[in-house]
């Protein structure tokens, strides 16, 4: 095969700038003013309270990591998507817990939120007897069960190996603020299914995902849509038969909030006994930039809730 | 100059005085910040500046482990923005040299073939894919990689075709063949194996490959294709005798039919003639499956099917296999959810819909008359009946379910359409027509009938009345699954005059 040097290449896109515009005088472009800006130093990376109940663990995984106001600001649009995959009530701990979501939906509104949307691409059986449906309108959100084509928008993969184009619901893409709300369980393909496959559920066609290449296309998803915020709910996981359960269940009591998808997935697979190299969806991402899986360069703070 | 050359004219420019060393590169870009501006770039469609900012990235970051990322994006914006496609090559081809044995070499080279594909370099193409499609092959046989490693032999394929290189293309034919002779594509790749050697005259070969199509697969079209095509060839050539094939076809229409017994002794005849043929294996196929029919043990012919390798070695002589095993495994499904609750209508709804598309006629009707005793007003279940009917050639007990589903449903046009055909399929194009007006008369814009009009005009050879219906039937669905055939009978009912030829 042949190979281009990094010289060749260098010049073949010099010579491209002359084909297409020779040497004007231009404004420095946004690329060199992003640089400039200082890197925020001693943020924290994820927030894990443990020990309290669903809302309690919520309340306070978020405001370690700054309240809801550093992520929601007044007039904004906000989309949740939880995982309400089966039609199972929350016990069997298949779908994200409908006190987390609840508690989530009202810190949004307090903080100024315009709108509340939930939604994802799940059975409307499984909104209701998840609980989130009752949950999430009783608290003021709009439920938006996203099960007809009409709602999603075609997006181009650019950083994505397999996919080219995504279909992903037109909600989201008009948001102003986007929070992943995941549970952890295992997965029977994927192994463990956390915040990055959560977001198959944004997606149209996820035939495509499972015929062509599960991991990867859960890693080039990840590269078109990163949330603003991702709450991980582990108060209670699924251990087996996931991920639709019933299975074996564990009562973690956790709730893990940060920014980072590849972050927060690594933290929680040790829950499962894994490390994040072994999710290859994880490694993925993670190759692709997308975040940190390298737990011990990440900043983590945890908060016993009592 | 558009908006987004306009970018690129602005990125292009900085990029240059980057190189020149005009702008303080070294200080600005050693920093992850620029390659995740880039991707914000990418979300805001600034496609130039993303470009640029992944390229000072990767300048000043060469050990880096996001060098490939950073590649893979610029030559996919190359690739899919701005559609060039030499440059968007160049880097995956350094992508696929500079990161050997990993995901990214692999993902590489498939990108790098598209590029060259787009740009017409098949002879580079296929240079490409060969050696992908062997190292796929060595790495896995997940069903991913399979679906992969088949895509992959079919863009292989087109540019041999590109390149009329037929001797490349036979030989991907042949590989294909003697790893999976039971795939579903099979009896398409053995019928185009056949026309390649038709298309380089070599008549000898190509005889020999259209038999294996017959042989091999005398359930699927391409063996029909063969029959209709190439028959007279191949008994002149060769002498093939297609005695057992008219045989073999006899005993399908007999068992789809309901009439099994004689279907069976069809089939017992095909492989008493055949012996060890490829033949035999699809006619013994054919047994089991009559027998699932008489019996509606789908479980039983589920598991066979899973298991039959050795039993099968060309599949199922041209069933397709998945979409046999989705049908069984409905059946399975349907019958768990009716033992759980017996008056689960959606359960018999499913169970009596894959019995029909397996042919199981007997056990549909069976099932649907099990729907009809617990949701006597379910229009669904009348229609279903009457059709099924139908394939037993049952016409006057269809007639009657036709009629009850009349009774539930006057308002609806394809009650009478149903109604109709069934009278049609008995001979009886009067009671036909009386029906099929009724539809038309409680919708006007019921296409069905309108084609159906048409045909049973042509039939009797009212021509006027045959093309206004036709014509019709195109107005409203153009683009209906009938409007090929509807063409085609106007274009025997009036034929173009010569003032209509364009010299």
């Amino acid at each position: 095969m042949d190979k281009i040097s990094r010289r060749e290449f260098l010049i073949r896109g010099a010579a491209l700038g002359l084909a297409y515009g020779g040497l004007g005088l231009i404004s420095a472009p946004n690329i060199l003013r992003a640089v400039t800006e200082p890197t925020p130093s001693g943020r924290l990376d994820l927030a894990v309270a443990k020990g309290g109940n669903p809302t309690d663990n919520t309340v306070k995984a978020i405001q370690a990591l700054g309240g809801i106001e550093r992520f929601v600001k007044k007039g904004n649009k906000v989309v949740l998507k939880p995982n309400c995959l089966a039609a199972n009530p929350p016990d069997i701990a298949s779908t994200t817990n409908p006190l987390v979501m609840e508690v989530v939906v009202r810190m949004c509104l307090e903080a100024g939120a315009r709108e509340v949307v939930v939604a994802s691409h799940d059975p409307e059986r499984s909104f209701q007897i998840s609980g989130i449906t009752e949950a999430c309108s009783g608290a003021g959100a709009r439920v938006v069960v996203a099960n007809s084509r009409d709602l999603y928008q075609s997006v181009p993969v650019l950083r994505g190996r397999l996919l080219r184009n995504v279909e992903i619901i037109k909600e989201i893409l008009d948001a102003d603020v986007f929070i992943n709300i995941p549970i952890a369980k295992h997965h029977g393909q994927t192994d463990v299914t956390l915040s990055m496959k959560n977001l198959m559920g944004i997606n149209w066609n996820r035939a495509y995902f499972h015929q062509n290449g599960l991991d990867q296309a859960i890693a080039d998803l990840n590269t078109v849509v990163k949330p603003n915020l991702i709450i991980m709910d582990a108060n209670r996981i699924l251990l087996t038969n996931g991920p639709g359960g019933p299975g074996q269940t564990r009562d973690e009591k956790t709730v893990i909030a940060g920014t980072d998808p590849v972050a927060i997935d690594a933290y929680t697979t040790a829950l499962f006994d894994r490390v994040p190299q072994d999710i290859r969806h994880i490694r993925y991402a993670y190759e692709f930039g997308v975040g940190e899986m390298n737990l011990d360069k990440l900043n983590i703070k945890e908060i016993a809730v009592n | 100059m558009t908006r987004d050359m306009m970018w690129l004219s602005k990125g292009s420019t900085v990029f240059l005085m980057l190189l020149l060393g005009i702008l303080p590169v070294r200080t600005l870009a050693n920093n992850i910040a620029v390659f995740e501006r880039g991707h914000e770039l990418l979300k805001e469609q600034n496609y130039a500046e993303a470009l640029l900012a992944y390229e000072a990235f990767v300048k000043e970051n060469s050990q880096h482990h996001l060098v490939p990322a950073a590649m893979w994006t610029m030559a996919n914006i190359y690739l899919t923005i701005n559609e060039e496609y030499e440059t968007a090559a160049g880097i995956f081809r350094q992508i696929v040299n500079e990161n050997p044995d990993t995901e990214w070499e692999i993902f590489a080279c498939d990108r790098l073939g598209y590029c060259l594909e787009e740009q017409e370099k098949w002879g580079e193409a296929a240079a490409v894919h060969e050696p992908l499609v062997r190292e796929l092959s060595i790495s896995g046989n997940d069903a991913v990689t399979l679906a992969w490693i088949d895509g992959l032999k079919g863009r292989l394929l087109s540019c041999y075709r590109n390149m009329e290189d037929h001797e490349s293309i036979i030989g991907v034919y042949e590989e294909i063949l003697s790893e999976n002779p039971a795939a579903p594509s099979a009896p398409q790749d053995q019928y185009n194996l056949a026309q390649t050697y038709l298309d380089i005259e070599n008549s000898k070969a190509a005889a020999e490959n259209f038999v294996l199509v017959v042989e091999r697969y005398p359930v699927s079209d391409y063996a029909q294709r063969v029959n209709d095509e190439h028959g007279e060839m191949l008994t002149s050539q060769i002498g093939y005798d297609w005695a057992v094939y008219s045989t073999f076809q006899s005993g399908l229409t007999l068992g789809q039919a309901g009439q099994h017994d004689e279907a069976l002794a069809r089939f017992e005849e095909v492989i008493k003639v055949k012996r060890d043929a490829g033949m035999v294996y699809a006619a013994r196929f054919q047994k089991e499956l009559i027998e699932y029919r008489k019996s509606g043990d789908a479980a039983a012919l589920r598991e066979k099917v899973a298991s039959g390798s050795d039993d099968y070695p060309f599949g199922l002589g041209g069933v397709n296999v998945d979409q046999l095993d989705n049908l069984l495994g409905g059946i399975v499904e349907a019958q768990e959810a009716i033992a759980s609750n017996p008056d689960d209508i959606s359960g018999y709804i499913q169970l009596g819909q894959c019995y029909y598309f397996t042919q199981a006629y007997g056990r549909a009707i069976e099932a649907y008359e099990k729907g009809v005793a617990i949701a006597p007003d379910n229009s669904y279940f009348h229609n279903m009946l009457g059709y099924s009917y139908i394939n037993l050639e049952r016409y006057d007990e269809a007639i009657s379910s036709f009629q009850n589903l009349i009774d539930i449903a006057p308002e609806d046009p394809n009650s009478y359409d149903s109604m109709a055909e069934g009278y049609y399929l008995k001979g009886d194009t009067t009671m036909a027509v009386q029906f099929y007006e009724r539809a038309l008369a409680t919708d006007s814009s019921f296409s069905n009938s309108y084609y159906m009009l048409g045909q049973i005009y042509y039939e009797r050879g009212e021509n006027e009345k045959a093309i206004a219906h036709l014509e019709r039937y195109l107005e409203i669905d153009a683009g209906g699954f009938r409007a090929q055939n509807a063409q085609s009978l106007l274009d025997q009912l009036n034929p173009p005059s010569s003032d209509d030829v364009e010299p």
